[in-house]
């Protein structure tokens, strides 16, 4: 993560050496001191790290879950325009979720049925009636660009 | 009478009913606070005076008749997910920035119906992604108990207009915390009700299998009673459950005695901070003390919920905002063909925290991933209900804290996203089982910012959670603060 080695290089410089024991802290700090120039360590976030701490979390900046290629095809399956900076942070940020979430690989699911839904409505069925009178000024009033009755959209078919 | 604002729905409703007051000075008392606080705290995106006004002359003219619903003439702040005919609603997204919804969400006719009063819309994260209610495109919203800490999210606008009693009661929405993290960092009351007890008909959607309607509010009583006119069928939303709406407030009888409370284990572990720890222990002993039996649980895949919760709710959302194309409402950015059109429009109508979940629910969707990720994370969910069914079979309702925390520094998660989704560690699994849980204000740490205690109830148990949150309010252990602006 660039920024992260940015702003510890630069604390640093501030404060002499630093623990690496202490690294995390000093990360959060370090955004804390580039943001607002005062620093408070709030031992909560140090506890919560401990709490939910996973081998595998440590580790999530130099093995990437999530490559660039993927990244792109993910993008493009989304209908996101992405520049290179944003492609960065996505595949370093999805990285670390995605190792945090492998935490649940320590569970065998084998036999466990998947819940998709805990409502207890089920499917219920209606009857196909229409119950709204047409409104196409109400309906259209919030188009980006209409034409008529219509909503305008680029041409889509060439010739 | 001076400060209408500072007043609970319960008193004023009885000021109301006795024509002591009047609903046009209730509202313009926190209109007034609105423009008094609002410019430091952001909590609303849009404040709606003048069709406030005219709901409270119609409140006014109803009370008048002697035709007085409970929330009559009561002002509400109301979330900016919830589709207000007339009135923009921008889901706090520069993509909905000039929306103007042609319809009302189920839950705002009702409470239209009730002579309800609107003073505004309020802040929240972008589709109701984040727990700070720093990703809103309209700023942050700010904690009224010391501007510098978030006010928790991502119903954080609900949660502080409610604390800066610049309304009597809002609305939110929860899918993973967000009614009662904000309401915990806030000091004010706030429902997550059981998944399928109040309509989502109109309610801008994230994750549709977690998302829930709730209110805040500054007492028990209250979030009853605003709970009530919100719960109940609705043919507009198939999951919403047909069973009759209990009378919350009748639940209220202040009598503990007997009540199992379950106490999970996994909860108390190191890693909240102390003086959260102490408060909730204290409120533990103060059930005791009245009567109620404290019972040791265990909900062992507690650790997991985080994980699997960031795999359903992004899957979800992918799908969910799949429709912001820019064809048919919202923003649009032209390009050269459709497609382009989609990819500029969606790149620069969402926000950071918006695009990395529609990337990472997509993502875990994709062929070759849903096995190992989607499906994963769907039967991690089955694992977490039967904790909750397992425990419930020896206790009453679950005690816990809200948050390991109190409100966090402005700025202090935004770079870090997982940090920001561990501030939910306490209540995702309770969206994830689709379960009633309700934050109530149980202390203050030494830097004065409120702590909550989070009770949940197995389904359909609002009234035991509202009956032993009313009654811990009643032992006087915690005075509500006045927030500090």
């Amino acid at each position: 993560m660039p920024a992260f080695s940015v702003s510890l290089s630069r604390l640093r410089k501030l404060s002499g050496s630093v623990n690496p024991k202490d690294r995390i802290l000093t990360r959060e700090a370090a955004v804390k001191r580039e943001r607002y120039g005062n620093l408070t360590c709030r031992g909560a976030d140090v506890t919560i790290r401990r709490i939910m701490a996973d081998p595998k979390t440590a580790s999530a900046s130099e093995t990437s879950k999530i490559s660039l290629e993927q990244v792109r095809h993910v993008a493009r399956l989304a209908r996101l325009e992405l520049d290179a900076d944003d492609e960065q942070s996505l595949q370093a940020n999805l990285s670390e979720i995605l190792t945090y979430i492998d935490k649940l690989n320590e569970l065998d699911t084998t036999n466990i049925a998947p819940t998709a839904q805990v409502g207890e409505a089920g499917t219920p069925m209606r009857d196909d009636v229409v119950t709204n009178a047409p409104a196409p000024d109400e309906m259209l009033a919030n188009a980006p660009e209409r034409a008529g009755n219509f909503f305008k959209v680029p041409k889509i078919i060439e010739g | 009478m001076t400060e209408l604002n500072r007043l609970t729905i319960t008193e004023a409703r009885d000021l109301l009913r006795k024509r002591e007051i009047s609903a046009r000075e209730l509202t313009r008392a926190c209109l007034e606070q609105i423009k008094l606080v609002d410019p430091k705290l952001n909590a609303f995106i849009t404040v709606c005076a003048r069709e406030a006004h005219e709901q409270a002359d119609a409140a006014d003219a109803r009370l008048a008749a002697g035709d007085a619903p409970a929330l009559c003439g009561i002002p509400l702040a109301i979330k900016d997910i919830y589709a207000t005919r007339g009135v923009r609603t921008t889901c706090a997204s520069r993509i909905l920035e000039n929306f103007v919804p042609p319809y009302d969400a189920t839950v705002i006719a009702k409470l239209r119906a009730n002579g309800a009063v609107f003073v505004g819309k309020a802040n929240m994260d972008e589709f109701a992604m984040g727990s700070s209610t720093e990703n809103s495109a309209f700023g942050p919203t700010r904690n009224p108990h010391n501007v510098e800490r978030v006010a928790g999210g991502s119903s954080g606008g609900s949660a502080a207009a409610v604390a800066a009693d610049e309304c009597l009661g809002s609305l939110g929405t929860d899918t993973g915390g967000s009614i009662r993290e904000p309401a915990s960092f806030c000091g004010v009351v706030g429902i997550k009700p059981t998944y399928s007890r109040v309509s989502r008909y109109g309610v801008i959607a994230y994750a549709s299998s977690l998302d829930q309607v709730g209110p805040f509010a500054k007492t028990v009583r209250d979030a009853a009673i605003i709970l009530r006119d919100l719960a109940g069928a609705d043919p507009r939303d198939s999951t919403c459950s047909a069973r009759p709406v209990p009378d919350y407030e009748a639940a209220l009888t202040g009598d503990v005695k007997g009540l199992r409370v379950g106490v999970p284990k996994e909860f108390f572990v190191s890693g909240i901070e102390p003086e959260v720890e102490q408060a909730v222990r204290a409120a533990l002993k103060s059930y005791e003390a009245m009567g109620a039996r404290m019972v040791e649980i265990s909900l062992p895949h507690t650790s997991y919920a985080v994980a699997a919760y960031y795999i359903v709710a992004t899957a979800e959302a992918s799908a969910n905002l799949a429709r912001y194309d820019g064809i048919r409402y919202g923003l649009r950015v032209d390009g050269d063909n459709n497609i382009e059109l989609y990819n500029r429009t969606r790149a620069r109508g969402f926000g950071a925290e918006v695009k990395r979940r529609i990337m990472l629910g997509s993502f875990v969707l994709s062929a070759g991933y849903y096995d190992a990720y989607y499906l994963k994370g769907q039967k991690v969910r089955t694992l977490i209900r039967r904790d909750f069914e397992r425990a419930f079979e020896s206790c009453d309702i679950i005690a816990t804290p809200v948050a390991p925390t109190t409100a966090f520094a402005l700025g202090e998660k935004v770079s870090d996203p997982l940090q920001m989704y561990l501030s939910d560690i306490f209540t995702i699994s309770v969206n994830l089982a689709g379960l009633p849980g309700i934050s109530v204000p149980c202390g203050f740490d030494p830097q004065g910012l409120p702590i909550g205690l989070q009770l949940i109830g197995p389904p359909f148990g609002e009234e035991a959670i509202l009956r032993a949150g009313d009654a811990f309010e009643r032992t006087g252990a915690v005075k509500r603060r006045a927030a500090i602006l």
